[in-house]
């Protein structure tokens, strides 16, 4: 009785070789999977949560929503912001005797963000400094290509970047 | 501050623990270091061994070397920014880390959180189980000597990641979680994602269980390997598959159900075998009761916030404490956080399920074959960064 | 709710506070040598050893075990208070096994010795440091009173934050240990001196 349950238990085990044979010899002759990079580049990069970024002000691109206030950098759990504040130029007055009330304060100046340096070898991306931004100034990049030789450049001034960023639209 | 047991240890060779190890009972047998650097130990975990030809007579794992003091780090970080390490802990599974700390804090500050915001959380912590299961899966036949059913788990695993970027951005160590809520909302393009998922997912199952589960060898390696009795998950503390394997249908998500797990129809399936197969089965069964999960979840899905509008910037518990527990793919685990009514806490615990998991190696490998030890070590699905912490 | 096998633990003080909030069922003090009588009734009683953990309170190292069942939810909470100068804490290795690697990870941590473990030896840590990281400076520790003995508040009176609150058990905790918590700083020096005169004073 035991020969007998011997001979369908190595019967029916190589069976189960030939159908794994089976199942690995189609997938062989399927189309492949894998992208090759970078002859063939992914599609969703749009989603990706690359190192943050300064987001423009909607009505005058060329400045930053960040205002310098160093929430983020309250808020970072790795301390990987260093950034200072800075006041913008007052806009000449055209007519400063007509606008101007009698015995009226002098508007206060607004401040922007007057430099900002990411240490990207410290930040774990985690969002704290994006959902504490009081203005929404930060936001990810979808920068996915980001890649470093040194240390020194993985420190990322987002200033410049935006700057580099505002004049690309506004050019060519 | 050094231990010294008799003056022999500082005679024998080695570091400290193979010194302390090797000044056992028998003088003829083989002490070998499986690990820290081991295909097959699924981390940094290091496996001193005393070897009578291919048996193991005893076996002492040596912890330590991703130890990060990630408790430590709770203490010195205000609470919200102590959420990226959760990610670290579990790197598979987590999605589950984040929810138990969130869990654990949302209780001390009495924090409310959305239904949407609790569906959206089942919806991305089932998505990560089935993801951590198919890593598992893949890596476990990869240490038995098959090299093509990991890539197959990826192609499964990549849909998952890809669907998980939508919402939160990352492949794998997800942040995605804050107190109140999460951090973003579901699109169309991930609800629609999510259902393809499901479907293909099933159509890919049957192709597992062909290729690998109903395989010769693989049973083989796997039927009465490492009996794992219930008198030992006891006195060890095993939770998850390695104890439903072992026919203890305990599963946190109906023993002590969290957010709205109480509102779906799943199985919890357990195996009586209690060997590596038993365990092997609990799990590939825990992907279709996963998937069965999402399904009603996304027809269930609510409208309203993704997160508690009043949910507080900066949290500030009343002093007290908590203990919170979550299933993982790897078991229970647990969060325990002290307060004392600052913005920092006071202490942070985290009861990590691999932990006690893999502390009933020792007496388990005792007698069995070096081969069968590395597929005792897989089947208990371990993740050393969640034992060293 | 103290379960059956632990009826007649000597010297326990019940720490009575929200099941809502902290997730314990049961949460006892104990004395040291009292945990491993305790230990031995809660694996006769078909418990599991969740986690042991330790926390440096102003009083002393104070050593946490957790036990939980299997069939329903039972969270017990027991945990004792070992000194600062001279932490010892009896095993409990040899009933739960896991114990032995809980035990060596306090013992890492916070340096508590816990005598009758079979091989107390670092195991997270490395085997020469000298530092026991989890220990606070003594300006850092806090009272164990505040965070741990928190007495509920008496019943509110029948305002409408009150009803409210009586509602829902998360917001009622949270409203109770908010009152308290000012009570507290006010109080703690005294209940903590009564509470030691009365000893065992499940109250």
């Amino acid at each position: 009785m035991s020969l007998v349950k011997n001979i369908c238990d190595t019967a029916s085990g190589l069976y189960s070789l030939l159908v794994g044979l089976a199942i690995t010899g189609k997938n062989f002759a399927s189309p492949q999977l894998t992208i090759h990079y970078p002859r063939q580049e992914v599609t969703n990069l749009d989603t990706y949560r690359g190192h943050i970024e300064l987001v423009p002000l909607e009505d005058n691109p060329i400045l930053s929503c960040c205002v310098g206030c160093g929430m983020c950098a309250k808020s970072c759990p790795s301390g990987c912001i260093t950034v200072e504040s800075k006041e913008l130029p007052k806009p000449p007055a055209i007519e400063p005797l007509a606008s101007a009330e009698p015995g009226a304060k002098p508007a206060k100046a607004k401040r922007t963000v007057g430099s900002f340096i990411l240490n990207y070898s410290l930040c774990s991306l985690c969002g704290q400094c994006v959902r504490s931004c009081p203005s929404d100034g930060l936001r990810f990049s979808t920068n996915v290509y980001f890649a470093a030789r040194t240390r020194a450049e993985m420190t990322i001034d987002l200033v410049e970047r935006f700057n580099r960023q505002a004049a690309g639209k506004k050019g060519a | 501050m050094n231990q010294t047991a008799t003056n022999d240890v500082d005679v024998l060779a080695g570091d400290y623990y193979t010194r302390h190890f090797a000044a056992g009972p028998n003088d003829d047998t083989l002490i070998l270091n499986m690990g820290p650097q081991h295909p097959s130990t699924h981390g940094v975990l290091r496996i001193v061994l005393e070897m009578d030809g291919e048996y193991i007579l005893r076996a002492e794992p040596v912890l330590g070397y991703i130890h990060r003091m990630q408790e430590k780090m709770g203490e010195n970080r205000a609470y919200l920014q102590y959420f990226p390490n959760m990610g670290r802990v579990d790197y598979l599974h987590a999605l589950a880390w984040n929810w138990a700390y969130a869990g654990a804090v949302e209780r001390l500050a009495g924090i409310e959180v959305p239904p949407r915001a609790e569906y959206l959380r089942v919806i991305s912590c089932e998505m990560n189980r089935i993801c951590s299961h198919l890593l598992w899966w893949g890596a476990y036949i990869l240490d038995l000597g098959a090299f093509t059913p990991i890539l197959y788990a990826f192609v499964d695993r990549e849909e998952i990641m890809d669907l998980l970027q939508i919402i939160t951005g990352s492949r794998l160590t997800y942040c995605y979680f804050t107190f109140g809520g999460v951090t973003a909302d579901a699109t169309p393009a991930f609800i629609d994602g999510t259902r393809a998922f499901i479907k293909s997912m099933r159509s890919r199952l049957p192709m597992f269980k062909g290729l690998v589960t109903d395989n010769l060898i693989l049973r083989k390696r796997c039927e009465e390997i490492g009996v794992i009795d219930l008198d030992m998950a006891r006195r060890y503390g095993a939770t998850g598959p390695v104890l439903r394997g072992s026919g203890v249908a305990c599963d946190t998500r109906r023993h002590e159900p969290y957010s709205c797990y109480n509102e779906f129809d799943f199985a919890i399936p357990t195996a009586s075998t209690c060997d590596a197969m038993g365990r092997y089965l609990v799990r590939m069964d825990e992907i279709s009761e996963s998937l069965k999960i999402l399904e009603q979840a996304l027809d269930m899905l609510p409208d309203g916030p993704f997160v508690n509008p009043k949910a507080p910037r900066k949290v500030k518990p009343a002093a007290g404490e908590t203990y919170f527990s979550v299933e993982s793919a790897r078991g229970k685990v647990g969060v325990y956080v002290q307060s004392d009514g600052s913005t920092t806490p006071y202490r942070v615990k985290l009861r990590a399920p691999c932990f006690s998991n893999l502390s009933l190696f020792a007496e388990l490998s005792a007698g069995t074959l070096l081969a069968d030890a590395v597929s005792i070590l897989g089947s208990l699905d371990l993740v050393i960064p969640e034992i060293d912490r | 709710m103290i379960p059956a096998c632990l009826a007649g633990l000597a010297h326990a003080r019940t720490v009575d506070s929200a099941t809502a909030r902290t997730g314990f069922t049961t949460n006892l003090a104990l004395e040291p040598a009292a945990v491993h009588d305790a230990a031995a009734a809660l694996y006769k009683a078909g418990y599991f050893l969740e986690c042991i953990s330790g926390a440096d309170f102003a009083e002393g190292f104070e050593v946490l075990y957790t036990f939980d069942r299997f069939e329903k939810p039972e969270r017990v909470a027991l945990r004792t208070l070992a000194p600062h100068d001279a932490p010892v804490v009896p095993t409990i290795a040899d009933i739960f096994h896991g114990a032995l690697w809980h035990e060596r990870e306090c013992f890492d941590f916070y340096g508590v010795r816990f005598e009758g473990h079979p091989s107390l030896l670092p195991l997270l840590l490395p085997d020469d440091m000298e530092l026991r990281p989890l220990v606070k400076a003594p300006e850092a520790r806090k009272s164990r009173e505040a965070i741990v003995f928190q007495t509920p508040a008496p019943p509110a009176a029948a305002d409408s934050a009150g009803e409210k609150a009586a509602a829902d058990p998360e917001a009622k905790a949270k409203a109770k240990a908010a009152a308290l918590a000012k009570a507290k700083a006010k109080a703690a020096k005294t209940a903590s001196e009564t509470a030691q005169a009365a000893g065992g004073d499940p109250a």
